[in-house]
């Protein structure tokens, strides 16, 4: 056991450095531009379609036991609310989450694997780059902005989903569905759903360039950094969410 | 013991590309036989073709009666158990040690009991130098061990056919020439069919009693050793002789202008042949011949120098 | 200087040629997208035809792959194996219903329902598909890095050298030990998930435990909970045979093992959730055992 605690408490230390390595070097001049743009197209080209394949089923079935749950309790015209309290506040932030943690993480972990296999951040220091600066900044920012992105996409296919389920399928009246929508969700929940995607974005990438920097050991060690990567994103990725639920809750707006 | 391979205009395609085509060769029984070419040219492949991981797009390759390249899976899985093979890094099975990879085989095609497994295996251990490292994981060993280990495992059924890709790769000339010695003692053991695909010049003029040759998508050529050491052919020679004049470039091929620019070069002299190596019991192999008759029979009168310990010997007299 | 300009331009190349690759190959898509599904089809027929031969001839190996998945190998032991990392999601899928749940309920002023809710959600929804995210991400890409890790050095070729069948060896034997790892991991991650519901609304929240309790018990139907085990055994064998395939037909070093992690995790992020809601839609569609209203 204290053989495990060791080199667990080395790897938090050592992600806490990069967390602070890379937050600095994130104001460094010049900003890694063409890298954080490639990134960008990069993690969005491997998240989209996920994205959206996972949502739909998952906002469908969510929707499908809430409208059960709703003509169980005689609330069937609620549905509405549920939809947009549903996509909005939770499904909304953990898709996204749940596709930058298993599509952009992933790949990302994966790519700088290989790149530590192959030596390639080594040459990179001999050169005198900062890979904190070259990789690991612009990294953060991509998964950021692509977050932010998916969760857009995210809540649209969501509330389309919802809305062809429970309106054109279900038979509830579209009128108060849509009026509904804003029923329990409104701008501060809206406000709490972003930051619970900007907290997700940032720690996976942080997650993902870690392990993925970190790997050693040729394909196995590869393969097991990018199992870790997903693993440990989404138990972060639920603590965060909760946690943020709770100071939400707590401040009753 | 020892078993012929006999490979009949063989080719093999990935998508528009051809790795080679046309490879007709026969490895005799029970001989040492050196598959030589730059890298990239297609010798793993011909390697898993030999035994049926890769399909052929054309040709067969006869083994006992069965072609490899057009039978069933169940005769693939049976015609297997002739075969041991080494592959480039080992392949140890990463989640079992040593010991158990090398009993692996004889577990599953066997009915022998743990104490003549542990029998076995100690003793086919103790042939590749690893007594002792039976409980180590592949992944605490070094690259050179876990080539030997594969060895262990790959001798452990009493293969009739042996196949070894890159055994010299990532090894230092020391442990080289102890590995070369090895196959040597083996097949002076084991008598079975040995080919080693290798591109250390140093191995293939020292161990085989027949040396192949891929190049540009075909087999140049293959034969007795001494036939191709002394051969004028220019990418046998220059490939054998490791020299930077011939057909062969930096990228595989050289050009048109590069070529002409050569033209006026002679080839250079060929260098004096080696001895073959010889079992360390100094009994003779089966398929062993004494060094020197190959050129003998076919009148070819090999370079000043060649075979420098019999030329001492018969200083002597 | 000019070095670095030149390697520049060269990278610059190569990433036009790559986008030039892809557009000249967007004809060919729809032939490769039926190719790649015969693909699939014919490894997932044989990892099923192999299932006899898994728990006849290799029971050995399938008897040491229940306990590497249950505790974890390698990269999961860090984090505590796969029961608790499921077990761990699924708790705070709890969580978040039990603080949604009660405070969604007070809104319209029944949250002494919140029992109700958590028999109700977390048995039908909420512990099966988090279950299914956590599974994809802990036996799912495990698998997938093991295997992709044998194929690109070669010891998947050395099993079939050995004339061991491979897919049978590697596959059928994985999916026949997940599936009885599952039952245990699962029990577990259920309750998991009713603890921490309970925990959040009773001791975060102050509900009294007896009415808790008594809106949960009530609501607990066994029928659910056979169902909600159904759910995971599906979405588990999904997960499995997904996951293989891209280990199993990984290539390309390191990097390729990589890669071949994230492609599965994202294709059975997709395929597990069309599961879960097809079989939510099959199995509950038509139950009517709940009657609160009335
Ligand atoms: N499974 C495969 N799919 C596509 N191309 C391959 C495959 N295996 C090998 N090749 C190609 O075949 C050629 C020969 O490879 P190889 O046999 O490994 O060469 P070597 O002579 O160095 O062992 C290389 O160009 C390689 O890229
Ligand atoms: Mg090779």
């Amino acid at each position: 056991m204290a053989l495990a605690i060791k080199p667990a408490l080395s790897r938090v230390g050592g992600f806490v450095s990069l967390v602070g390595d890379s937050s600095r070097a994130m104001f460094r001049r010049p900003f890694p531009l063409q890298e954080y743009l490639e990134q960008t197209v990069f993690i969005a080209s491997v998240s989209i379609l996920p994205a959206v394949f996972v949502t739909i089923p998952f906002t469908v079935v969510v929707q499908f036991f809430i409208n059960q749950l709703l003509q169980e309790i005689g609330a069937t015209d609620l549905a509405g609310g549920g939809s947009g309290f549903v996509v909005i506040q939770e499904l909304g932030p953990f898709c996204s989450v749940l596709v930058v943690a298993g599509a952009g993480a992933t790949a990302v972990c994966a790519d700088l694997g290989s790149r530590r296999i192959r030596e390639e951040l080594d040459a990179m220091e001999t050169l005198g780059l900062d890979p904190m600066h070259r990789l690991v900044a612009p990294r953060v920012l991509a998964f950021t902005t692509v977050a932010l992105g998916l969760f857009g996409i995210v809540s649209v296919v969501g509330l389309v989903g919802t809305y062809v389920f429970s309106v054109v399928i279900g038979g509830a009246s579209p009128g108060l569905f849509v009026s509904n929508l804003t029923l329990v969700t409104g701008a501060p929940e809206f406000i709490m759903a972003m930051i619970k995607t900007l907290l997700f974005g940032v720690t996976a990438a942080w997650v993902a360039c870690y392990l993925g920097m970190n790997a050693k050991g040729g394909p196995k060690g590869v393969g097991e950094a990018v199992n870790q990567t997903v693993v440990v994103t989404l138990m972060v990725l639920v603590v965060i969410n909760s946690a943020v639920t709770t100071v939400y809750l707590q401040l009753g707006v | 013991m020892g078993v012929e391979v006999v490979v009949e205009g063989l080719t093999k395609r990935f998508g528009s590309q051809t790795v080679w085509s046309d490879v007709s060769l026969t490895l005799p029984a029970g001989e040492i036989s050196v598959m030589l070419g730059p890298s990239g040219t297609g010798k793993s492949v011909f390697l898993k073709t030999l035994i049926g991981l890769l399909k052929p797009d054309a040709g067969h390759v006869w083994i006992e009666g069965v072609d490899i390249a057009k039978c069933s899976r169940q005769d693939l899985y049976e015609i297997r158990k002739l075969f041991g093979v080494l592959f480039q890094d080992g392949a140890m099975f990463g989640s079992m040690n040593l010991y158990d990879n090398v009993a692996f085989p004889l577990r599953e095609h066997t009915r022998k009991s743990e104490s003549e497994i542990r029998q076995i295996v100690l003793e086919r251990m103790e042939l590749v130098g690893l007594t002792g490292a039976e409980n180590k994981l592949p992944g605490e060993i070094s690259g050179g061990m876990r080539k030997r280990a594969g060895l262990a495992r790959a001798l452990v059924l009493d293969p009739e056919i042996l196949l070894i890709d890159e055994p010299d790769s990532g090894l230092d000339p020391v442990r080289t020439t102890y590995i070369n010695q090895l196959f040597i003692d083996l097949n002076a053991q084991i008598d079975a069919t040995f080919l080693i695909v290798t591109h250390d010049i140093n191995t293939a003029r020292t161990v085989p009693d027949n040396i192949g040759l891929l190049y540009h998508r075909h087999l140049a050529m293959f034969g007795p050793r001494e036939m191709l050491l002394t051969s004028k052919e220019p990418v046998v020679a220059q490939f054998l002789n490791a020299q930077r004049v011939g057909p062969i470039g930096m990228s595989e091929e050289k050009d048109a202008d590069q070529l002409a620019s050569e033209e006026g070069i002679a080839m250079p002299p060929l260098p004096p042949l080696p001895l073959q190596i010889e079992p360390s019991s100094g009994i003779p192999r089966r398929g062993q011949r004494e060094s020197g008759a190959w050129c003998r029979e076919n009148g070819v009168v090999p370079p000043a120098g060649s075979f420098p310990e019999r030329a001492y010997a018969m200083s002597l007299h | 200087m000019s070095t670095l300009e030149e390697s520049r331009r060269e990278i610059v190349a190569e990433a036009r040629a790559r986008q030039i690759a892809v557009i000249k190959n967007i004809p060919h898509i729809p032939g490769n997208v039926i190719y790649a599904v015969g693909q699939h089809m014919n490894f997932y027929a044989a990892a099923l035809a192999g299932i006899p031969l898994a728990v006849t001839r290799y029971r050995r190996e399938v008897v040491r792959l229940i306990a590497a998945i249950a505790f974890g190998t390698g990269a999961l032991v860090l984090v505590g194996g796969t029961v608790f990392v499921v077990a761990f999601l699924t708790g705070f899928a709890g969580v978040e219903l039990g603080l949604q749940g009660y405070s969604q309920l007070g809104n319209i002023g029944v949250e002494a329902l919140t029992g109700f809710i958590s028999a109700y959600i977390n048995t039908r929804l909420a512990a099966p598909a988090l279950a299914g995210i956590a599974l994809t991400a802990t036996v799912g890409a495990g698998f997938t890095a093991q295997l992709g890790a044998m194929r690109v050095s070669e010891e998947i070729d050395a099993l079939e050298v050995m004339s061991i069948h491979s897919v049978p060896y590697l596959v059928s034997t994985r999916i026949v030990a997940g599936l009885i790892a599952i039952i245990p991991i699962y029990s577990v991650s259920l309750l998991a998930s009713y603890a921490t519901t309970r925990a959040v609304v009773t001791l975060g929240f102050g509900q009294s435990s007896g009415a808790y309790s008594h809106y949960f018990d009530t609501f607990l139907i066994p029928s659910d909970i056979v169902i909600s085990f159904i759910k995971v055994l599906f979405m588990a064998i999904v997960i499995m045979a997904i996951s293989c395939y891209y280990g199993f037909n990984a290539s390309g070093g390191p990097a390729g093992v990589g890669r071949a992690v994230g492609s599965a995790v994202r294709l059975s992020l997709v395929v597990v959730l069309f599961t879960d809601m097809l079989l939510s839609f099959a199995l509950y569609g038509s139950t009517d055992t709940l009657n609160i209203s009335g």
